[in-house]
C-alpha cells in the first residue's frame, strides 16, 4: 500500500508506543528512558525491514493516550490535518478501500508475494535462558512502578515488571509478581559468582504482605539471563500508599566488566496502562468480554454467577451485582471494564450502588 | 518467523483470513469510534521523535493524506 500510495503524496508512518507484549518475540522489556525506547523503534524498522518510517511516542505516551490507548490503532489524517477514519486495530484491506475513495485508485495494486522484506532476528540475549524456573503468574495485570532514575547512575540492565491480580487491584488483598527482567538492548547477564539479585520493600505500616525482602536462587552457572521472579501474598494495600522497592544485583556486560546495582522504585497499587499484557495476555486493556475469562469462568450469556468468579473477587460480588440478579452480566462486567481501564486511580470508588 | 512483531502479519496481509476476522473485537471498534478525538476532529498537537532522537511535532504532518498505524516489537 505504502508503494501503491507513496507516489500519490500519502504519507505513512508507524508510531512505536509502549510494548504490548512485553516479554514475547525477543524477550523485550519496557523501556525506562527515550534513548531505550528510540533503540526499540530503530530495532523494529530493522527487524520489519519496512522501508515505512517511524516515529516515537514520548515516554509520557501521549500520543497513545490522545489517540484512545489501543495496542494497534490506525488512523487516516486528512490534509487539513483533521481525523477522517480511525480503527481500533489496524486493518491494511480497509485502509487500501479508504485511500481508493480519499484519493482515487491505483492502476496496479502491489501484492504481499510483491515486497521482499529484509526481516532481521530480535536482539539476542548474551547468556543462557531457561536455567531459572519461571514463576507461574496468570491474570496479572501491570501495575504502575515509577523507577528512581540517576542520570548519572548505570542503566536499569535489569527492570522490574510488577504485576497485581484483579483482587489486589480491585480490593488491596491479592498476589503481587515482581520480576526482574534483563534488558537485551544492554546486553547484560547475571553475575552469578556474586550473592544473588536482592530486593527490599519499605511500606508505610498500614501495608501488610507475606515477605517485606527476597533474594534470587542461587544458580549454578556462572551466568544466565533469566528473569528473578517473586510472588508476594499482600494481605492490605490501601490504594494511597505507595510501596519503595530497592533492589541490589551484579550484572556484566559483553565487554566482561560487571557492575554492582543498587536501584529503587515507587509501586503504586494501581493499573498501568501503559504496562502491556506479558507473555500475549491481553495488551493491558480490559473488555468486558476478557476480564469475564479473567475473574471467573462464565456460564450462559457470557454471565459469571458468584460461586463462578475468583474468591477474592467473591466478598465484593454483591456490589459488583448492581441489578441484584445474581449475575455479573455484560454491563456490570463493561463498568468494571471502564473503571479499570480509565477510572482507577487512588480514591476513587469502585462500580457498584452509591453508598 | 516466531519472532516477527505481531502486527507486522496485518501489515502485509491485503486480505484477512476469515478466522481473524471473526476474532477482530467489534465492540472495541464500536467504543474506539466513539471516543474523542472522533472523525472530523483534529489530530493533537504533540511532540514525537524520529528513531534518531529529532523531535516531531504532529501538526507538521498537514499537507497530505497520512496513514500512522501504531505499533511496537511485540
Amino acid at each position: 500500500m505504502y508503494r501503491d500510495y507513496g507516489p500519490k503524496g500519502v504519507k505513512f508512518f508507524f508510531i512505536y508506543k509502549t510494548l504490548a507484549h512485553p516479554e514475547l518475540a525477543g524477550n523485550y522489556v519496557q523501556p525506562f528512558t527515550l534513548e531505550e525506547r528510540l533503540a526499540q523503534a530503530r530495532q523494529a524498522e530493522k527487524q520489519l525491514g519496512a522501508t515505512i518510517p517511524w516515529l516515537v511516542d514520548d515516554m509520557d505516551n501521549r500520543l497513545k493516550h490522545a489517540l484512545g490507548d489501543r495496542p494497534n490503532s490506525e488512523l487516516i489524517i486528512d490534509p487539513e490535518g483533521r481525523i477522517v477514519r480511525k480503527r481500533a486495530w489496524s486493518f491494511p484491506a480497509e485502509v487500501r478501500k479508504d485511500l481508493e475513495k480519499l484519493v482515487g485508485p491505483v492502476e496496479r495494486i502491489t501484492n504481499e508475494s510483491d515486497v521482499v522484506l529484509k526481516l532481521q532476528p530480535p536482539v539476542k540475549t548474551p547468556a543462557a535462558r531457561g536455567v531459572v524456573p519461571r514463576v507461574p503468574r496468570p491474570a496479572m495485570q501491570a501495575i504502575v512502578m515509577e523507577p528512581q532514575i540517576d542520570p548519572k547512575g548505570p542503566p536499569f540492565y535489569a527492570k522490574l515488571r510488577a504485576e497485581a491480580d484483579a483482587g489486589l487491584l480491585m480490593t488491596g488483598k491479592g498476589k503481587l509478581y515482581l520480576g526482574f527482567h534483563l534488558d537485551p538492548f544492554h546486553q547484560a547477564h547475571w553475575n552469578n559468582l556474586t550473592p544473588p539479585l536482592r530486593f527490599k520493600l519499605e511500606v508505610p505500616e498500614e501495608v501488610k504482605l507475606d515477605k517485606m525482602s527476597g533474594e534470587a536462587p542461587k544458580v549454578q552457572e556462572t551466568s544466565d539471563a533469566d528473569p528473578r521472579e517473586f510472588l508476594l501474598a499482600v494481605e492490605s494495600w490501601p490504594e494511597d500508599k505507595p510501596i519503595r522497592l530497592t533492589v541490589t544485583y551484579s550484572a556484566c556486560v559483553e565487554d566482561k566488566s560487571c557492575h554492582a546495582v543498587q536501584q529503587s522504585y515507587v509501586l503504586r497499587r494501581q493499573r498501568d496502562r501503559d504496562g502491556g499484557g506479558a507473555r500475549g495476555e491481553g495488551a493491558g486493556y480490559w473488555d468486558a468480554e476478557g476480564l469475564a475469562r479473567q475473574i471467573g469462568t462464565a456460564g450462559a450469556e457470557g454471565k459469571l454467577s458468584k460461586d463462578k468468579v475468583m474468591g477474592l473477587v467473591r466478598p465484593h460480588f454483591e456490589k459488583l451485582d448492581t441489578n441484584k440478579d445474581g449475575f455479573l452480566d455484560a454491563e456490570e462486567l463493561k463498568a468494571l471494564a471502564e473503571w479499570l481501564n480509565h477510572h482507577h486511580q487512588p480514591g476513587t470508588p469502585a462500580p457498584g450502588p452509591k453508598q | 518467523m516466531r519472532w516477527m512483531p505481531r502486527f507486522v502479519f496485518a501489515l502485509l496481509a491485503t486480505a484477512l483470513p476469515a478466522v481473524a476476522l471473526a476474532q477482530q473485537p467489534r465492540k472495541s471498534e464500536e467504543d474506539f469510534a466513539k471516543e474523542k478525538p472522533a472523525v472530523g476532529d483534529p489530530l493533537p498537537d504533540l511532540t514525537v521523535y524520529s528513531p534518531d532522537g529529532k523531535e516531531v511535532k504532529t501538526s507538521s504532518l498537514r499537507g497530505h493524506y497520512t496513514v500512522l498505524t501504531f505499533g511496537c516489537l511485540t
